[in-house]
């Protein structure tokens, strides 16, 4: 017991000293999403807006058609099912969709000027916005100018778009990629902080020198890996913080038992991406080759496990592969919590996707552990 | 060499090898050694690189397995008592190399619970002359300083017996005559050393007896002025302006190369 919590205080001190290495852990997620929710990459995916036809005529059918993409294919809009105004105002507050644009009655009618509503979430402005821009092209423009609309219907004029915001929970793109970022972090920090501290020790000696002592790898790797947790678990809090601070969404709206409950999925998602670091440091012989290992490991799940981009727009083939990958299980259940105020205790496929991913990464890397 | 019976009973023999071989991938690195060092005697290892000193160091630190023969520290059978015998011995490598982030104190405390030894960190770094830098962290120690800084975490466990692989390899002469006086005085706690070394001044210099080492075999066993006499009888001539007869040419007669290449 002595010798683990010799290893910890040891492994604590040479942390804090590292001032490069506790700079980028937090410096380099917290730029990230920085960036990403000011410049707001959402468009990946089109807005989600429902449409409640109160005219129901063939101009107003040609609008739909037009924004649900069934002419030429590509939606600009994406609609939900529900026309029924009530519900669909209810889902804008709740933050499962963006906003709800009602065509009125008399919509297209010749010589008429018609208005429509589009009420939307203030969270998510600038989602509401582009699609305020979509609706405006599709009314100014392209009603006059694409081919597939029937001539009938190419008229000027004839429709605005006012805009009414509605104050709901949706957190819009920033609200995806925050616990995104997060989960990616955890990742990063375990797997390349582990791989680069074995290798360097490696190779400079260090961990021959331990060899030399009368104790077995667990003593030493345990204080490793229980400081790298609870850095990791530091390291969420203060990109949570950023998130809420810096980003504007709101965490775990409504349950402040979020903040405790994250710690076993930090833990349970660390601990399996420092094992796969573990197992990548003793494989590879030194930096130049670890850099490499480590990269394709990680970069693959960076695009595929949903941080920056939904699996929502990415081909169902590649989803069902991407759906089993480590860093998904961890984005899923972090994005559960963190945007629906969802408790730990009902993320049960995830953390058990997790547990067999640290079960395989520990095992091999008990095999892949060297000395020297 | 054989072990005669006399001197395998003998009670103050510390470290003890016997026919010791090792190859890697079929590369034979040990070929057959055998030898003992005793309580308080400097024992040093003579040859050029790929010899075989470092591998037959490492085997009786625990680091290797051997493929056969027999080695002992004070009578355990190293092969299986290794964490026993690592405890009860003390190591420089010859890539020896700390945290680079503790200091000397911090780094002294830990190996000292390692070894599950109680001496304080300010004794061990005063036997090494280091106490005033215990607050240096290891990065910013110069070569000499580093390589005095693992003789004194080589100390913690007061071992009974010490292993310095090229101990002054990379320092300047100022630094490796401070190491010289360090290992000199080390004779004095009564442990044995065995040291590695590619520099026959220090071999001369430090060591009671010497083991000249040629591809993975002992080629001569003595001390190191038996050695030079033995020479001497034979009528051979000194590579130097001077005359002087010393262990280079010891090894040059013994192998037909010169040490250093």
């Amino acid at each position: 017991m002595r010798i683990y919590q010799a290893f910890i205080i040891a492994e604590l001190k040479m942390f804090l000293r590292d001032r490069a290495a506790l700079f980028w852990t937090l410096a380099f997620p917290t730029v990230m999403m920085v960036v990403f929710g000011l410049f707001n990459f959402g468009g990946f995916e089109p807005p989600e807006i429902g449409i409640v036809d109160r005219a129901n005529n063939d101009a107003s059918r040609v609008l739909v058609s037009v924004l649900k993409g069934e002419f030429d294919g590509e939606p600009l809009f994406n609609v939900p099912d529900s026309e029924d105004e009530d519900t669909l105002r209810a889902d804008i507050l709740e933050g499962d969709i963006t906003g709800v644009m009602v065509i009125p009655e008399g919509f297209g009618e010749p010589g008429s000027t018609s208005v429509i509503d589009l009420t939307y979430d203030g969270r998510s402005a600038q989602e509401a916005e582009a699609a305020r821009t979509i609706l405006a092209q599709v009314l100014d423009g392209v009603f006059k100018t694409v081919a597939d609309v029937p001539p009938e219907y190419r008229v000027e004029n004839w429709a605005t778009v006012s805009l009414t915001e509605v104050a709901g929970r949706g957190q819009g793109y920033k609200g995806f990629v925050v616990p995104g970022i997060v989960s990616l972090s955890i990742m990063q920090s375990a797997l390349f902080g582990l791989v680069f501290t074995l290798v360097r020790l490696r190779n400079q000696g260090v961990l021959k020198r331990l060899h030399a002592t009368p104790i077995n790898p667990r003593h030493y790797l345990a204080g490793l890996l229980f400081t790298r947790m609870l850095l990791l678990i530091m390291q969420t809090y203060v990109l949570l913080l950023v998130g809420i601070f810096v980003s504007g969404v709101e965490v775990s709206p409504g349950y402040a038992m979020f903040w405790l409950e994250v710690i076993p999925l930090i833990i349970l998602g660390g601990f399996g991406f420092a094992a796969l670091g573990l197992a990548v440091s003793g494989i590879a012989k030194t930096e130049n080759t670890a850099a490499p290992l480590a990269n394709i490991i990680t970069l693959p799940m960076m695009f595929l496990s949903g941080v920056f981009i939904p699996h929502s727009v990415i081909p169902d083939w590649v989803v069902a592969i991407a759906k089993w990958l480590p860093l998904t299980f961890l984005a899923d259940a972090m994005r559960a919590m963190v945007n629906s105020g969802e408790t730990l205790f009902i993320q049960g496929a995830s953390l058990l996707g997790l547990l067999v991913w640290a079960a395989i990464s520990f095992a091999l890397a008990v095999k892949a552990f060297r000395w020297e | 060499m054989t072990v005669t019976n006399s001197e395998s009973l003998s009670k103050d023999i510390v470290i003890q090898v016997r026919d010791l071989r090792k190859s890697y991938n079929g590369l034979v690195a040990v070929d057959g050694i055998s030898f003992e060092v005793h309580h308080g005697e400097i024992f040093g290892m003579l040859g050029p690189n790929g010899a075989g000193k470092t591998t037959t160091v490492e085997i009786l630190e625990g680091l290797r397995d051997l493929d056969s023969g027999e080695a002992y520290i004070n009578g355990l059978d190293v092969t299986k008592n290794s964490k026993r015998v690592k405890g009860m011995i003390g190591v420089q490598l010859q890539q020896n190399a700390f945290f680079d982030n503790l200091n000397l104190r911090e780094t002294l405390e830990l190996f000292a619970t390692l070894y599950d030894s109680d001496m304080s960190p300010e004794e061990a770094l005063e036997k090494v002359d280091l106490a005033e830098r215990a607050k240096s962290q290891y990065r910013h120690l110069s070569g000499g300083q580093k390589q005095r800084l693992s003789i004194a975490v080589a100390l913690v466990n007061d071992p009974v017996a010490m292993f310095l692989d090229e101990p002054t390899t990379g320092l300047d002469p100022q630094a490796r005559r401070n190491m010289w006086d360090l290992i000199d005085g080390l004779r004095s706690e009564g442990m044995a050393i065995m040291l590695t070394t590619h520099y026959m001044e220090e071999a001369e210099v430090l060591c009671d007896r010497v083991a000249v080492i040629d591809h993975g075999n002992i080629v001569a066993i003595d001390t190191p002025q038996a050695l030079i006499d033995q020479l001497k009888s034979r009528g051979a001539e000194s590579v130097r302006k001077d005359g002087v007869l010393t262990l280079e040419d010891v090894f040059i007669d013994l192998t037909g190369r010169s040490l250093i290449e």
